[in-house]
């Protein structure tokens, strides 16, 4: 990214805790009381909203690389590098789930308590107690991202060469709808009304395909992976990250574009993180370089407001109902930031 | 995360457990270092548990569509969350046994540019299980157990012939042979019982611009074995004078493109019209990178020499195209 420019709100640090490694996955709980945090060393924590220390859970030897709360709170889901993922809750404790591989991705259907586990080329659906609903296994590559859509009915699964639309209630294994892809899907996001997914490949592929058809257009081809995926509250504005790039595009209700994407910034790397605000017109990304920056996308405004952490930003996730957000860095830092 | 890419190895072999014997015995020499490994299922662990990832490899097959866009998303993920630690590993050992394609393992590491700086590719290192070898040259059958296996010794920079101890000369010798024939650039390592000198396997440098001129330059081994070995082999290509760049190219994209054959590394160094330096280009699979050599001296004869391996390559057919590109 570029160097620092001329701010246009505040950013201010308010707190930091400490993981023992790089901090590779946060989440809020959807109350914004919690916030879990993983780490590449094997930390998972809860923390409180003011950053003190609710929960240590079990540490994943190898790594954690994915966290996921149930729509209520109740549950949290993490996976990692360990072929380990599990559900804890406060009152019972860790709840280990049937997995074969390393878990890429975790995700919790809206409105449901069915979790999905992306684990190697496998992936399982479970109950919050572990038992399994649904399970999908060797399937064409690695699972590296997993979203549900259509309100919670389809799980839709990125592997080599395909994304899948499984009905896990009512098709078994079959899949209802297939798009073809070239090489290793690497992300994807279901837009707010859960209509359209959004989906990165390895090759630079930018797709967003209609929940109903499984069809959509390639939208342009970067130069490397497309990593990150964030639509804004609306479903009018897709943020994408790609090697190098950080694009805005502006799409209409049926995922067509308008025109060509606004480029917000060229970047040294992958955006370790990237998210829009769950309900306003902010965008949050940083990475490599160690800085924060937060547009307005869309908006006639000025430069983005920066803040300089000193160090990778390896993830970031906003708390919900504010302009705060935590962030997580590459020495296992984790910051929450207001916005004046 | 890391000041320098960390290296990474890549250790194939038909046999798995054979492949898995080497490591552990590298992981046991080498103890006290940080070495992380990125293993098929039931692999062997990294010294350090935090520094182990089981991972099913992904398919690596060419039908995922353009062969150009196969790589490896499960090793740039894992790799990349490695170099991210706070104490990364100092070695990555990346185990490609059995079906696994040593050949989109490598071209992972030199096409991503995602872990451009994160890692590099130091060398391949390939392990075969001598005595099964010998037996079946002794019966007269390829020495290769399937076409793979003929692939993971041609693309090697080692080949570690193991279980030596239990052979008898003839068919150790055979063996080592047979790995000569298929892939002449590699060094051939008679690993008996325990010993392995990780000196032997690692800080090869193979990728990159040095490695790359080396391995175009150096001398290959006698290609005398006799009966059919593999359909993979490592062919010299010479020509004098200086190429012609666009029949170059032609001549790259007809070799990369072939349905009936395989083009699995290319090493060279060549001399193009109008340069006044060394053209060095490296390939692995379906990659190409080229840097600029060094300087010619006065008078030197202009000439480029190009190390391919690959499966059912036409030497023949091969030298003579690439003559058709020396500017008359």
């Amino acid at each position: 990214m570029s160097g620092p420019t001329t701010d246009v709100l505040d950013l201010a640090l308010s707190w930091t805790a400490q993981l023992d490694d790089a901090v590779s996955a946060l989440v809020w709980s959807p109350d914004g009381a919690e916030l879990a945090a993983g780490s590449l060393g094997g930390d998972a924590v809860v923390l409180a909203a003011d950053g003190t220390s609710r929960h240590q859970m079990d540490p994943h030897h190898d790594g954690v690389l994915a966290l996921a709360w149930s729509a209520g709170g109740r549950w949290l889901a993490i996976g990692g590098q360990s072929s380990a993922a599990c559900i804890w809750s406060p009152g019972a404790g860790s709840t280990p789930i049937p997995v074969r591989g390393w878990v890429n991705d975790l995700a919790w259907a809206p409105r449901s308590d069915r979790l999905a586990v992306a684990a190697g080329s496998d992936v399982v659906v479970v109950r919050p107690d572990a038992s399994v609903i649904a399970d999908y296994p060797f399937l064409e590559g690695t699972v590296n991202a997993l979203v549900w859509s259509g309100g919670g009915r389809h799980l839709v699964v990125g592997t080599l060469g395909a994304v899948h639309w499984f009905d896990p209630v009512v098709a078994g294994r079959r899949a209802v709808r297939t798009a073809k892809v070239v090489g290793a899907s690497l992300s994807l996001a279901t837009s707010p009304d859960t209509a359209l997914v959004a989906g990165g490949q390895l090759n630079g592929n930018l797709a967003v395909w209609d929940e109903v058809t499984g069809r959509g257009p390639v939208l342009t081809s970067y130069d490397g992976g497309v990593e990150r995926l964030s639509w804004r509250h609306d479903g009018r504005l897709l943020a994408v990250a790609a090697y190098g790039e950080l694009d805005v595009w502006m799409l209409d209700a049926r995922g067509k574009a308008a025109g060509a994407p606004i480029s917000l910034a060229e970047t040294e790397a992958t955006l370790g993180g990237l998210a829009f605000h769950p309900t306003g017109p902010l965008l949050a990304g940083g990475g490599r370089d160690g800085w924060l920056q937060v547009w307005e996308p869309g908006a006639a405004a000025g430069p983005p407001a920066m803040l300089e952490v000193g160090e990778e930003i390896t993830t970031l996730a906003w708390l919900p109902g504010t302009e705060a957000l935590a962030l997580g860095t590459s020495s296992g830092a984790v910051h929450l930031v207001t916005l004046g | 995360m890391v000041d320098e890419p960390v290296p990474v190895t890549i250790v194939t072999g038909w046999d798995a457990r054979r492949t898995g014997e080497l490591i552990s015995q590298l992981l046991c020499t080498l103890e006290s270092r940080r070495i992380a490994v990125v293993g098929g299922r039931g692999a062997v662990g990294a010294s350090d548990p935090s520094f182990f990832v089981e991972v099913e490899a992904e398919i690596s097959e060419r039908s995922a569509g353009c062969p150009c866009c196969v790589v490896r998303s499960d090793l740039v993920r894992i790799v990349a969350n490695f170099t991210r630690r706070v104490r990364p590993p100092e070695w990555i050992l990346l185990e490609a046994a059995g079906w696994t394609d040593p050949v989109i393992a490598g071209q992972t590491f030199l096409m991503e540019p995602t872990l451009a700086g994160l890692a590099r590719l130091d060398g391949i290192v390939t392990v075969i299980d001598g005595p099964a070898v010998g037996a079946r040259l002794r019966a007269g059958e390829s020495a290769w157990a399937d076409p793979i296996a003929g692939d993971q010794v041609a693309v090697a920079d080692r080949v570690v012939v193991r279980g030596a101890q239990s052979m008898d000369i003839e068919d150790l010798a055979s063996a080592s042979r047979a790995a000569s024939a298929t892939n002449g650039s590699a060094a051939v390592v008679v690993s008996l019982g325990e010993e392995v000198d990780p000196a032997d396997l690692l800080c090869l440098d193979a990728f990159g611009p040095s490695g790359a001129s080396a391995n175009a330059t150096r001398p290959q081994a006698a290609q005398r074995a006799g009966g059919p070995v593999s359909k993979s082999a490592t062919h010299v290509v010479e020509a004098a004078g200086v190429l012609d760049q666009d029949r170059l190219e032609a001549w790259l994209d007809a070799l990369h493109e072939s349905r009936h054959r395989r083009l699995l590394r290319l090493d060279g160094v060549l001399a193009i019209r109008g340069r006044d330096r060394q053209i060095i280009c490296q390939g692995i699979g379906t990659s190409l990178s080229r840097w600029r050599g060094r300087r010619f001296a006065p008078g030197e004869p202009r000439t480029s020499r190009l190390v391919v391996t690959g499966r059912d390559l036409d030497a023949d057919s091969l030298r003579s195209t690439l003559d058709d590109c020396v500017v008359t």
